[in-house]
């Protein structure tokens, strides 16, 4: 091998066999255009070039960059932006371009740079998608903004856009049938909305056409890009311009033969129009012409023979069909050349052509065996030449690539002069997926897994993200089903993770493989259908929407997918399909406007349809985990915690059963936590919130993580271990304000709030210890650092505020004057009336805001008119907390159930285990344990027993092993329990007389009965509950 | 002993003073270029008056000539023509342009013959300054012919150089029988034969010529070497009691050694023996040569060599070793190909000496390039192309096709 390698380490000092970068000629016009438009200050100029290949936009374009350059300070150049390369495939990839070629000393984007460094961050530690979609949607403004300020201080912004004919291929059925072609996130709407916001620029386009859509040909997607290009930059203050690059006119071609040849005539003068003919006066074949005479073909005259042997076409008419078998024998003359000639450069071109992700050193060591100086030098060689293109990856992404000139990329691997390139092209395709890119995707995962400090993260991973859109690349070339796989795999990763620039990049890849006819047949043939790519392509968009917290535009797409499925070719069969469509419809329908029973009747039928599915099914089976979530999230929201339990395990053994998708699975336990914990069930609650919280610290999820310590801190605070609940929502809110993520940490502060102001009641009630429940509801005197529920609550109010979190807000306030309402009682028990009033004021305050204000659901605002009234009846204000009581009922309307009552001999009916949604019970039973006091407060003890008794009814069907059931009995306890003992027994008597008349669902009262009795020491008491009913 | 026949073409072309000053014949190995040369040299030495040849055998180079080349080639040149410039300078531009000058005051000018040019074929140094410092100026000195010879063309760069260069490239002499000038191969071959000794019968010689043609393919190297081999004096292979037997013992004594001592000299091992296997074959890439060999190791007909696990590294740089210095391969429409009438030797060659592991090597070539075809669709034209190809190499494994 040494001897071999020799070859090209012990090649020639030349560097090469080509002559290097072609002169510019024929294009003085346009130069003068281009030069007129970049001194006109203040003017907008957006001109876009197009051609067929290889007919020097490129070149138009590296001219255009060095008279910039020309022009003196304060002309600022974008650099030439080709969109050919994986790295310029999002808006945020073009931003950043365009934004590091412009101000490469870190100038002129001081907040563009500083947000997109933030939001980078917060979103590599994992941040609430809404939080994060807020942001992205901020930074294209901050771009525009900071641009427009620098050019206002600039003689001009210069931009350049090469190989734009690819957003032409942007687009498939999904995306036209959708209109999804215009949502912001994809290049072709960033490009056209925002560019026209910038002044004083000079936009250059460069492309070639692509006459028709694959999926049909009756749409001409070049004419349509016309047509869109012109909407949007020809406005009135703008000047636009589309331009058609002619090919060489005969005399261009003779000065561009002229200029190549420097002082030698290598093509006789009487040869050159027919050489002009046969190149269709392109450059690039130009170029390669002049090339193979003058410097590669050892016997030129052979070359120069080609020609002649076609004399005769020199003024043949254009459908002279001996013209393209001629310039098809000079393509071929120039392609065995190309092989046979090139000295030790010939080999590897023909390789370089089927790796149009480009080389580097790395890559030719891999691939080829070259050692890092020998690769080098063979970079260096092949450089200079006028069909070997650079470029560098962003911020160091990626060192340096070379790729050959398209027309190359098209000469070397043209099906018609070699029909089994693709079988070569495949083989060379699965080399470099499965070892070069395998390789090191691997390594890269292992640093970024070990990588501390999210923006090297980021960095890191925006490097093994540029891998994997490259290999997915080379996985579609080497089998179509596998690399197809991989796009789905990938893109599902790219949503969850909210990483929409990625997303974004693996969609134009793939639609760009897919969407070349020749690419496309290979489909067929791998019989993937264009009816299931649309299908799956739609439920991909879906999940986009989902993940990037777009709810609201999931939605909508949802409905368009249902209502018209055909459109989308999505069959009756394809369950999974539905089960994911109507999954993410319930659950971001439930996220944005709550409980709707309609919905989970619809859906009902299709996780019906799922259960019936094999088990082996993944993506069913994925899709009953989803769907099974989603109901049981809507039923939660909606209170039905009971109806809801049942979806959540099913779905939670579906997702065991897949042993994939862990971050969902961990949002599913936190639910399932929370549901647990509301219920009263901690050990249940507690066991599955662990769960969660060790999944989101194996997969490094901060915001995710945050979401567990809050439950879990809820759930500790149902146990009654108040230090651990306030421990969990610290360390919780330390992760969200580390990701400076509003609503996390607001969520934080609340469960802080929780925690001390449930301490603060437990320390009161329970242990007397007035002092230290007042540090708890308003902070310790003398702390070194502030604390107490108010506290926390008053930040988490700021919090929200600052950060337009308008949807929180009126719940804060409510919680807010509930601390400020116990706060109150607490100081009237501490005698300082003055200060107690106070607080009953500010609660007031705190309760009338919320229910101003916009937000509360019907069950909210039902809830806070309870507290509220609560709170005036604290403040010895009954009258007044009647009237809220009378507001609550109205409030509730339909949702108001009558309390029950014995007078007049009246006998409830039996009522239904769930007339109501049970989370409505709650706010039920406390207006009847507000009752319950108003009436003990007028010393009718029977009437207050009544409605505590009440009050326990509703508690249990808010929930049966609600925390509030043993509030209640030992509220009842200590509020009686110093009556004579006489009075007890008469109490409890009638008490339990009216108990025993209930029927048989209102059975549970028995044990509210009995344990009072108990307590009381009274010996009259209901009959026990019958078997199996007991609680 | 004739070791000349038959190039009257070529050697007009070579004494012709009006033609290109630059002539370059290039062909496979044992073609017949030193013979060519050799006979032109004579040619131009018994002309009258006699002419002036210099004659450079590259493969002569004494090892320890190799660092200073040029001092050789020019102190080789000078002595031939017998002039003696100061070569002893340390400065080569200075000895090359006395050179160049002593040889535009020769008269007759000499004829500059260079042989075996592959040998320095990747020593780009060299050629760079023989074309810089004696070719060209010779070229445009006008006077001067010169005639190389080599397996490849030399790389020359410059394009006058280029432009004056007539290439020629040394055919296998014709194997067609009864035609004057046509049958050069016959000619050459019934001439060893015969000097041998005498033969039985005319049939006899007949039917010996068209054993070895069936070899040789007209490769004069190669056809001289196996008829003298048939009636080497002592050795009693003629007359053969059993001419099938004659045959074998042919391919496996005579001409597998032929092919690796001449045909794929300097070819290290792992491609002497794909090549072996390739020559069954039409054209090849890196996938399909891969593909076939891994199908040879499944099916046994081929151990598995360590470079199938880093092959593309292999493949390029092998290939370009194979194309710049052996001139064992050439890339065509269609992919890579032995060279020349090499194919054909070694293909048959090793249809002869092992037909049970052709077969099966041309079933694993039927079934590659099947692969090929099916990628395309029915209606593409690569399916009817690749699947006709394939159904050869079938038919190959059945025998109808020889």
């Amino acid at each position: 091998m040494n001897s071999v390698t020799t070859i090209m380490t012990g090649s020639s000092p030349r560097a090469t066999l080509f002559s290097v970068r072609a002169p510019l000629v024929g294009r003085e016009a346009e130069l003068a255009r281009l030069n007129r438009y970049l001194h006109a200050r203040g003017e907008r100029h957006f001109v876009y070039y197009w051609a067929d290949g290889g007919l020097g936009k490129t070149r138009l374009l590296e001219e255009l960059e060095r008279k910039v350059q020309e022009a003196g300070p304060r002309f600022y150049f974008s650099g030439i932006i080709d969109l050919y390369h994986t790295d310029t495939h999002s808006n945020s990839d073009v931003e950043q371009a365009i934004v590091q070629g412009f101000d490469p000393e870190g100038h002129w984007f001081p907040r563009y740079r500083s947000e997109r460094s933030q939001y980078t961050r917060i979103r590599e530690r994992g941040a609430d998608p809404d939080e994060l979609e807020r942001r992205r949607q901020l930074l294209s403004g901050f771009f525009v903004e900071e641009c427009n300020r620098m050019a206002q201080e600039a003689h001009k912004l210069v931009l350049c856009f090469d190989t734009i004919e690819l957003l032409q291929y942007e687009s498939s059925v999904v995306e036209e049938r959708a209109r999804l072609d215009e949502i912001n996130a994809r290049l072709k709407p960033w490009l056209l909305h925002t560019l026209p916001q910038l002044h004083n620029v000079l936009v250059v386009f460069a492309g070639r056409p692509k006459p028709s859509s694959p999926d049909d040909a009756s749409v001409n997607l070049h004419a349509r890009l016309l047509r869109d290009m012109e909407t949007a930059f020809g406005g009135e203050d703008s000047h636009w311009e589309a331009i058609e690059l002619k090919p060489f006119a005969l005399n261009e071609t003779e000065a561009f033969i002229c200029a190549l040849s420097g002082a030698r005539e290598l093509i006789p003068t009487a040869t050159v129009p027919l050489v002009h003919r046969l190149t269709e006066g392109r450059p690039i074949f130009l170029h390669l012409v002049v090339d193979l005479i003058g410097q590669l073909s050892p016997q030129p005259a052979r070359i120069l023979a080609l020609f002649d042997r076609w004399a005769a076409l020199a003024q043949a008419d254009d459908s002279d069909a001996r013209l393209q078998d001629a310039r098809q024998q000079v393509q071929e003359a120039i392609l065995s050349s190309l092989q046979n000639d090139a000295g030790d450069l010939s080999g590897y071109f023909a390789r370089l052509a089927l790796m149009p992700k480009g080389i580097d050193a790395d890559i030719l060591q891999d691939v080829f065996g070259m050692m890092p100086p020998e690769a080098q030098r063979f970079l260096d060689r092949i450089r200079p030449l006028s069909f070997v293109k650079q470029h560098k990856g962003r911020g160091g992404a990626q060192p340096e690539r070379f790729f050959l000139h398209d027309e190359m990329y098209r000469l070397l691997t043209s099906p018609t002069l070699i029909p089994h390139i693709r079988v070569e092209e495949r083989g060379m395709a699965a080399r470099l997926a499965t070892g070069y890119y395998a390789r090191r995707i691997a390594q890269t995962m292992q640093r970024l897994g070990q990588q501390q400090d999210a923006i090297e993260a980021a960095r890191v991973r925006r490097q093994l993200q540029q891998l994997q859109i490259e290999q997915l690349y080379y996985l579609l070339v080497q089998d179509v089903r596998a690399g197809y796989q991989k796009f789905r795999e990938l893109s599902d990763q790219a949503h969850r993770e909210r990483q929409v620039g990625f997303s974004m990049q693996l969609l134009d890849e793939f639609l760009r493989f897919y969407n070349a006819p020749s690419r496309r047949r290979l489909f067929a043939m791998a019989d993937i259908s264009s009816e299931q790519v649309t299908r799956e392509n739609a439920l991909l968009w879906l999940e986009r929407f989902h993940w990037w917290a777009s709810y609201k535009r999931a939605i909508e797409f949802a409905e368009k997918l249902m209502n018209d499925p055909d459109q989308f070719y999505i069959r009756e069969a394809d369950l999974a399909i539905w089960g994911n469509l109507y999954a993410f419809w319930v659950r971001d329908w439930t996220i944005l406007y709550g409980y709707e029973a309609s919905k989970i009747e619809r859906a009902r039928p299709i996780l019906e349809a799922l259960r019936q599915q094999e088990a082996s099914d993944r993506e069913g089976l994925l899709a009953r985990a989803r769907l099974a979530t989603s109901i049981g999230y809507m039923l939660h929201q909606g209170g039905l915690l009971d109806s809801a339990e049942p979806y959540y395990v099913e779905a939670k053994t579906a997702f065991t059963a897949l042993s994939s998708h862990h971050d969902e699975l961990a949002m599913l336990l936190n639910n399932m936590a929370y549901l647990y914990a509301t219920r009263g069930e901690k050990t249940m609650a507690s066991s599955l919130a662990s769960q969660a919280l060790r999944i989101n610290q194996e997969l490094n999820n901060t915001y995710s993580l945050g979401l567990t310590l809050t439950t879990l801190a809820n759930v500790e605070i149902r146990r009654g271990d108040y230090r651990e609940a306030a421990d969990h929502a610290q360390d919780a809110q330390h992760l969200f304000q580390e990701l400076e993520d509003a609503h996390g940490t607001v969520l934080a502060l609340l469960s802080c709030a929780q925690a001390d102001r449930k301490q603060a009641k437990y320390k009161l009630l329970k242990e007397g210890k007035l002092e230290e429940a007042r540090a708890k509801l308003l902070g310790a005197i003398g702390a070194e650092s502030p604390s107490g529920a108010a506290f926390f609550l008053e930040r988490a109010l700021k919090t929200a505020k600052e950060a337009g979190l308008h949807s929180e807000i009126p719940a804060l306030h409510v919680k807010l004057g509930k601390v400020y309402r116990d706060a109150g009682a607490l100081l009237e028990q501490l005698g300082e009336s003055d200060i107690a009033k106070n607080y009953h004021g500010k609660a007031e305050i705190e309760f009338r805001q919320a229910l101003e204000l916009p937000g509360l659901n019907k069950l909210e605002r039902a809830d806070a008119i309870v507290d509220f009234a609560e709170g005036l009846f604290v403040a010895g204000r009954t009258d007044a907390a009647n009237l809220r009581l009378s507001e609550f009922k109205q409030e509730l309307g339909g949702y108001y159930v009558e309390p029950l009552s014995p007078a007049g001999g009246e006998s409830p009916t039996d009522q239904p285990e769930e007339v109501l949604p049970s989370e409505y019970y709650r706010p039920l039973a406390k207006a009847e344990r507000l009752r319950g006091q108003m009436a003990l407060k007028q010393d009718d003890v029977s009437q207050a027993l009544l409605h505590y008794t009440t009050a326990y009814d509703y508690f249990v069907r808010f929930s049966s092993t609600a925390s509030e059931l043993d509030d209640m009995i030992e509220m009842v306890y200590t509020q009686i329990g110093g009556l004579p003992a006489a009075d007890q027994q008469r109490y409890m008597q009638e008490l339990s007389d009216w108990v025993n008349q209930l029927p048989s669902s209102y059975r549970k009262l028995r044990k509210f009965v009995n344990t009072l009795c108990k307590l009381l020491g009274v010996t009259t008491c209901v009959e026990p509950a019958a078997a199996g009913s007991a609680l | 002993m004739p070791d000349f026949v038959n190039r009257e073409g070529e050697l007009k072309l070579a004494c012709d003073q009006s033609a290109s000053p630059l002539l370059t014949f290039c062909g496979e190995a044992d073609i017949g270029k030193t013979s060519l040369l050799n006979a032109i040299k004579e040619r131009i030495l018994g002309q009258s008056p006699p002419g002036a040849v210099a004659y450079v055998d590259f493969e002569k180079l004494p090892p320890d000539q190799a660092d200073e080349l040029s001092q050789w080639v020019l102190r080789s040149l000078a002595a031939d023509i017998g002039i003696s410039p100061p070569l002893q300078q340390a400065d080569r531009k200075w000895s090359a342009d006395l050179l160049v000058q002593s040889i535009g005051a020769c008269d007759p000018p000499p004829v500059l013959m260079f042989d075996a040019t592959e040998k320095l074929q990747t020593n780009t140094h060299f050629w760079e300054w023989l074309e810089r410092e004696l070719v060209r100026p010779l070229l445009l000195g006008g006077r001067t012919h010169m005639i190389f010879a080599g397996r490849v063309p030399p790389p020359w760069r410059d394009y006058d150089v280029r432009r004056l260069n007539h290439l020629h490239r040394l055919e296998p002499l014709s194997t067609q029988d009864g035609l004057e000038r046509q049958g050069a191969a016959r000619d050459l071959i019934r001439n060893v034969l015969r000097q041998g000794g005498p033969m039985a019968t005319e049939a006899d010689i007949r039917r010996l010529i068209e054993l070895i043609l069936e070899f040789s393919h007209g490769h004069p190297g190669l056809s001289k070497e196996l008829a003298s081999w048939i009636v080497e004096p002592g050795a009693g292979r003629w007359p053969a009691p059993n001419f099938d037997q004659l045959r074998t013992s042919l391919a496996k004594d005579r001409i597998e050694k032929y092919i690796a001592s001449v045909l794929f000299k300097d070819i290290d091992a792992d491609w002497r023996l794909i090549l072996r296997w390739a020559s069954i074959l039409n054209w090849f890439d890196a996938y399909v040569l891969r593909q076939y060999l891994e199908s040879l190791v499944a099916v046994g007909v081929l151990l598995r060599g360590a470079y199938l696990d880093n092959w593309d590294s292999f493949f390029v740089q092998g290939i370009d070793r194979l194309r710049l210095h052996d001139a064992a391969v050439v890339w065509e429409r269609d992919g890579y190909r032995l060279y020349g009438v090499t194919r054909e030797i070694v293909r048959r060659c090793l249809q002869v000496t092992d037909p049970d592991g052709f077969r099966r090597a041309s079933r694993c070539a039927g079934e590659v390039i099947q692969a090929v075809a099916s990628e395309f669709a029915p209606d593409e034209e690569g399916f009817a192309r690749y699947t006709g190809e394939a159904e050869a190499f079938f038919q190959q494994v059945q025998g109808e096709v020889v």
